[in-house]
């Protein structure tokens, strides 16, 4: 099938009327999440994630989707207007964003990301586009050992890139690798850590888990750390067209800003996030006068919200082609098709081109929607940070629970809910992070499975993974990361002393 | 994205709003008006260029020197962790490489974990003595622990007499003592809420939720 046909049947199941009301859906939701600190993308995912299991298996992915990229939008009007990034990844935006709105630019730097949002979105489209079948038939060839290979560096590259220690990381990564052994032995057939329970035998769910995890920590930590919430004030905002002048500086940020996120994206442990930033640390080397960066320079809010929803877009890549989940996000996208009993891999696009296809049609439809809806909705809002964080977190709570339970009618996941977000909870305190874990839990019976496979196949030799030039070159990667996590606190403890050093004299 | 609402510590100069410590302990960020934060090492999201400058602003005010070293519980729990593990590997069958058992994979991730555990162990030994650390306190455990108990409360009842009235005792309480709302509006919404989602999951998607004492009585 041709780029132009596929694309066609994409269309056709993204126009679906009930797949437009899920792209509409998604990117609402999505920006209303980006606006409300305190409840990301993850979390909110995670929340719906029973509610996708009576969706066809397109429908559901559209609408994650929408909301991931819509989040994407909506972390910037709160970054802009009030220095309040709603989520990660428009922390960056706050730098330059805020300040131009200090100056009275609000209306513009609004106006340039989500042009640049929108630009960056079909760049990523593209790409994904022309670099997903190249992918997966290149993927088709792939053995045991590549896919093995392929999950270490997946691991690897989420603990590497997380906020705080990379050991810890890892260590949370393990730990999801050990619970998802809990069940039947995929080989053998012998359960495993069940200890005659028949509720293990299945192991454990891994709605509950990522919910539990994302959702219900994330709602215990804020009752005590509480998310900010607007009292008084209004945004007003004029003059949204960024001026010609505004428009000639952010060009060259927004074309950059587009290729680096899509780049980005596809790298495993990839996402919104490490793109922004990236963007913004390329665009203030390239400034002929990088002092202006910080002060409202609009090519440090227009680089980065357009890498940032590049790289959500072009995330999708590495799972629909290689059944690899590159971020914590898209390791919900692969439980949730999990869910509806398809297996993302690199026959997904031609067993199933709906799927695939579906989604791409539908990011672009949804970014459209995005372009449209978000500044006219700006001042709207804007009114959702009046919502009282404990009042959405106690109902959040509630329908987490009754979603959990419907999945499989069952008490116990309610209560493996409960103790994943007790666990979670406490990981956030102790400085463990849970999306590593989280990723490792749904890539673990794929290491397992694809181990133990290069195992019987070189009769217990391991030089297998190092031998094969696609996943010798994985590993080394993954082990020159570990190698560089290693010396990197050492580095920055030199740094820390010279910044102390520096702030007393 | 490996941590998605970790707005991290940030400090507002907008003239109504001040906050800190939200998320803090997931992405350690510090957001300053220069904005001059990403440097080289903002490539790897690991832009934290200064102890939080927000620790006297910590949203429950309270003080960062107080309270325990997170670090060595960490490694502690990480070291139980790692002995849990293998201890319950041991008895599956192991087999060989070339003949994995049931127990192999499991006991090599208890081995893995036992090595990180070592590590965290190392580098919380040769940790420079002008770091500082994160520290835990039992006052910032009290409300989320009171939540915790809260939600066990909850599911035993929910057992017991289906699912509206615990959710209502559930929200009610949690608006009205974490959230400080007044009586009226938390009783209100606790109620309302309780209720439609009562009717929304149990009659409109046929949500086979344990008997519902008042559901029943009232939709008789």
């Amino acid at each position: 099938m041709g780029v132009i046909e596929s694309l066609g049947l994409g269309l056709e199941t993204a126009l679906q009327p009930e797949n437009l009301l899920y792209v509409l859906v998604g990117v609402l939701l999505g920006m209303v999440v980006g606006v409300l600190p305190g409840l990301g993308p993850t979390a909110t995912i995670a929340i719906l994630l029973p509610f996708t299991y009576a969706m066809e298996p397109e429908s559901a992915i559209i609408m994650i989707a929408g909301i991931y990229y819509g989040t994407m939008y909506g972390g910037t009007i709160t970054s802009v207007l009030l220095n309040l990034p709603g989520e990660a990844s428009s922390v960056v935006t706050t730098f330059d964003g805020y300040q131009m709105a200090r100056q009275g630019r609000a209306g513009p730097a609004l106006g340039i990301a989500a042009i640049g949002s929108f630009v960056g979105g079909m760049v990523a489209v593209v790409g994904m586009i022309g670099l997903a079948p190249v992918l997966a038939r290149l993927a088709v060839g792939f053995g045991p050992a590549e896919f093995a290979a392929l999950a270490v560096l997946g691991i690897t590259m989420v603990c590497y890139l997380g906020t705080r220690s990379v050991v810890r990381s890892l260590f949370a990564a393990v730990v999801g690798l050990a619970l998802a052994t809990v069940g039947v032995d995929p080989v053998s057939g012998s359960p495993r850590f069940t200890y005659g329970s028949l509720n293990l035998l299945d192991g454990f769910d891994f709605v509950a888990i990522a919910m539990g995890l994302f959702g219900v920590s994330e709602i215990l930590y804020n009752l005590q750390h509480k998310p900010p919430s607007l009292v008084g004030g209004r945004g007003r905002i004029a003059g949204i067209w960024p001026s010609r002048s505004d428009r000639k500086e952010a060009r060259g940020a927004i074309v950059r800003g587009s290729l680096l996120g899509s780049a980005i994206g596809v790298l495993p442990g990839g996402g919104g996030m490490v793109s922004s930033l990236a963007s913004y640390a390329m665009e203030k080397r390239r400034a002929k006068d990088p002092s202006r960066f910080g002060r409202g320079a609009i090519e440090g809010v227009a680089g980065p919200e357009t890498a940032n929803n590049a790289s959500s877009v072009t995330s999708f890549i590495p799972l629909l082609t290689l059944g690899i989940p590159p971020n914590p996000v898209l390791a919900l996208v692969f439980g949730a098709l999990i869910l509806q009993n398809v297996t993302p891999g690199p026959g997904l696009i031609n067993e199933r081109p709906e799927i695939f296809w579906g989604v791409v049609a539908s990011i672009i439809i949804g970014n459209l929607i995005l372009l449209l809806l978000n500044l006219p909705l700006v001042g709207v809002f804007i009114q959702l940070l009046r919502v009282r964080p404990v009042i959405l977190g106690a109902f959040a709570v509630v329908v987490s629970m009754l979603g959990v339970f419907s999945l499989a009618n069952s008490l116990f996941d309610m209560w493996l809910l409960l103790g994943a977000g007790v666990v979670g909870y406490f990981m956030k305190l102790l400085g463990f992070e849970p999306g590593p874990l989280v990723l490792a839990f749904v890539l673990g019976p794929i290491l397992e499975r694809s181990f133990r496979q290069s195992m019987l196949i070189s009769g217990g030799d391991l030089s297998i993974f190092v031998t094969r030039p696609f996943s010798a070159a994985l590993l080394i990667l993954a082990v020159l990361l570990l190698v560089s996590a290693i010396i990197r606190p050492l580095r920055q403890r030199r740094l820390d002393r010279a910044d102390k050093v520096a702030v007393n004299g | 994205m490996p941590c998605e609402a970790g707005a991290g510590q940030l400090r507002v100069d907008a003239p109504s709003i001040v906050l800190a410590g939200h998320s803090g302990r997931c992405g350690r960020w510090s957001v300053r008006p220069e904005g001059d934060v990403v440097d080289a090492e903002g490539m790897t999201g690991r832009a934290v260029t200064d102890p939080p400058p927000t620790a006297a602003t910590d949203s429950d005010g309270g003080d960062r020197r107080r309270g325990v070293d997170a670090e060595p519980l960490a490694v502690a729990l990480q070291v139980v962790g790692a002995g849990v593990l293998v201890v319950l590997s041991l008895p599956m069958p192991q087999g060989s490489l070339s003949q994995p058992g049931a127990g192999f994979w499991p006991m090599c991730l208890g081995v893995a974990l036992a090595v990180l555990a070592l590590v965290s162990g190392a580098q919380w030994l040769m940790r420079s003595r002008t770091a500082e650390p994160d520290r835990v306190r039992l006052g910032e455990m009290l409300i989320p622990g009171a939540a915790i108990l809260s939600l066990v409360a909850y599911l035993v009842a929910l057992g017991e007499v289906g699912f509206t009235l615990p959710s209502i005792v559930l929200i009610l309480g949690w608006l009205r003592f974490f959230g400080k709302e007044t009586w009226r509006l938390s009783l209100l919404l606790a109620v309302l809420g309780a209720l439609v989602l009562a009717v929304l999951f149990d009659r409109v998607l046929g949500v086979p939720l344990p008997d519902d004492l008042l559901l029943s009585w009232m939709l008789r």
